[in-house]
């Protein structure tokens, strides 16, 4: 009897013994598994979070893009400042005999025309920079010529609002006006700042007011141009594309640096724009376009 | 007898320690996972929302590129004339 209860116990204490390690296996196991979801659970967060941290990097390197691309006027006029600075240099070296080449700064007065793209085509085509000296009108036409003037690298220059010599040179004031219309509207229209300015029929036409209106312009921040060489369209009826051709040819004659003036609305100056380029081209000049700092741009 | 009764009471003994081992790590492990769910749907929120602010932003920039386009040309042109300027200055 007593060892039928002993075998009893025995069996008892095994299937205790049993029951508690089948616990152990399951409670191990169980919790095993969730510890192992837990790491995959934050593996799985921590490459989340990588890819959030990329992103945003990725955000902030597009936004310095967009930053860029909205600042990209305030880049050209940096880069300009360093175009122009070098020109500057270059036209000390031909003044002081230390280069061979010679600079025509052509200026095309009184646009925008119609004839203006043409004129912008064939600078173009010919890899040409010009100044060009503009009237103000806000046309829609007018306000593309402008932008494409800008756009392709010319320098935008100011020859007043109106270019009505009776208004312009009725005082100091009148001039004034007519030329800061000018500039408000196109930096309201195009954004850009001009100052350069040239009297309409040059400066000699403002008589005896010229020295009180080039003070106010240098106050404002102005300086002006007159010409050189001319292809002569402002008046001649008889004038051809040859006719222009040998008037530049002729009054650019032997100069360093030379200022040439032509009109943007005359069809025979734009016949024999290409010619006028590839002649002053074969006689050493490089175009460039004028600059407030150029030797040819009077500041008093 | 007493000794059969002394390991059985071992056996309990080891069985509840043993069981509340187990409890406490069981219930670190559910506090990590949830933790991270919760983690988780927050951060995939703030990679969907950063996803469409990247998305705005692409089409910000390729709207302002377009836009420029003319401007860009000019600035890359001007790096080239000033080489050539900087050919006659040297």
């Amino acid at each position: 009897m007593e060892r039928r209860n002993t075998n009893i116990h025995k069996l008892i204490i095994y299937i205790l013994i049993t029951l508690a390690g089948a616990c152990f296996l399951f409670l191990f196991t169980y919790q095993n598994i969730c510890i192992i979801k837990a790491k995959i659970q934050e593996y799985n967060y921590n490459a989340q979070c990588e890819i959030y941290n990329q992103m945003s990097l990725e955000y902030d390197e597009i936004n310095k893009q967009v930053e860029d691309a909205k600042n990209i006027d305030d880049r050209i006029s940096l880069r300009k400042a360093e175009y122009f600075s070098n020109i500057s240099i270059l036209e000390q070296k031909i003044l002081n005999g230390q280069s061979n080449v010679k600079i025509a700064y052509l200026t095309i007065d009184d646009g925008p025309y119609r004839l203006t793209e043409s004129f912008l085509n064939v600078l173009r085509d010919y890899n040409v920079r010009a100044t060009f000296f503009v009237r103000g009108f806000t046309d829609d036409e007018s306000l593309a010529t402008y932008q494409r003037e800008y756009e392709e690298g010319h320098t935008i220059a100011n020859h007043t609002y109106s270019h009505n010599t009776k208004i312009i040179y009725s005082s100091v004031n009148a001039f004034m006006s007519d030329v800061l219309k000018l500039q408000y509207m196109l930096k309201e229209k195009i954004g850009i700042t001009t100052n350069i300015v040239r009297f309409p029929a040059g400066s000699p036409a403002a008589g005896s007011q010229k020295s009180a209106i080039v003070q106010r312009l240098v106050q404002e921040g102005y300086g002006y141009v007159d010409w050189q060489a001319v292809s002569g369209d402002g008046g001649d009826r008889t004038l051809t594309p040859q006719k222009a051709y040998d008037n530049v040819l002729r009054t650019v004659g032997d100069r360093k640096i030379v200022v040439i003036l032509i009109h943007d609305y005359n069809s025979k100056t734009l016949g024999g724009l290409p010619n006028i380029i590839t002649a002053l081209r074969d006689k050493g000049y490089i175009f460039l376009p004028l600059f407030k700092d150029s030797v040819m741009v009077q500041k008093q | 007898m007493k000794a059969n009764f002394v390991k059985i009471i071992l056996l309990i003994v080891f069985f509840i320690c043993s069981f509340y081992f187990f409890e406490i790590q069981y219930i670190h492990a559910r506090q990590t996972i949830n933790f991270h769910k919760e983690k988780m749907s927050a951060i995939q929120e703030q990679i969907a929302a950063k996803q469409n602010e990247i998305t705005k932003a692409h089409e910000t920039l390729d709207i302002i590129n377009l836009q420029n386009a003319k401007k860009n040309e000019l600035y890359e042109n001007l790096e080239k004339w000033n080489a050539e300027i900087l050919t006659y200055i040297n």
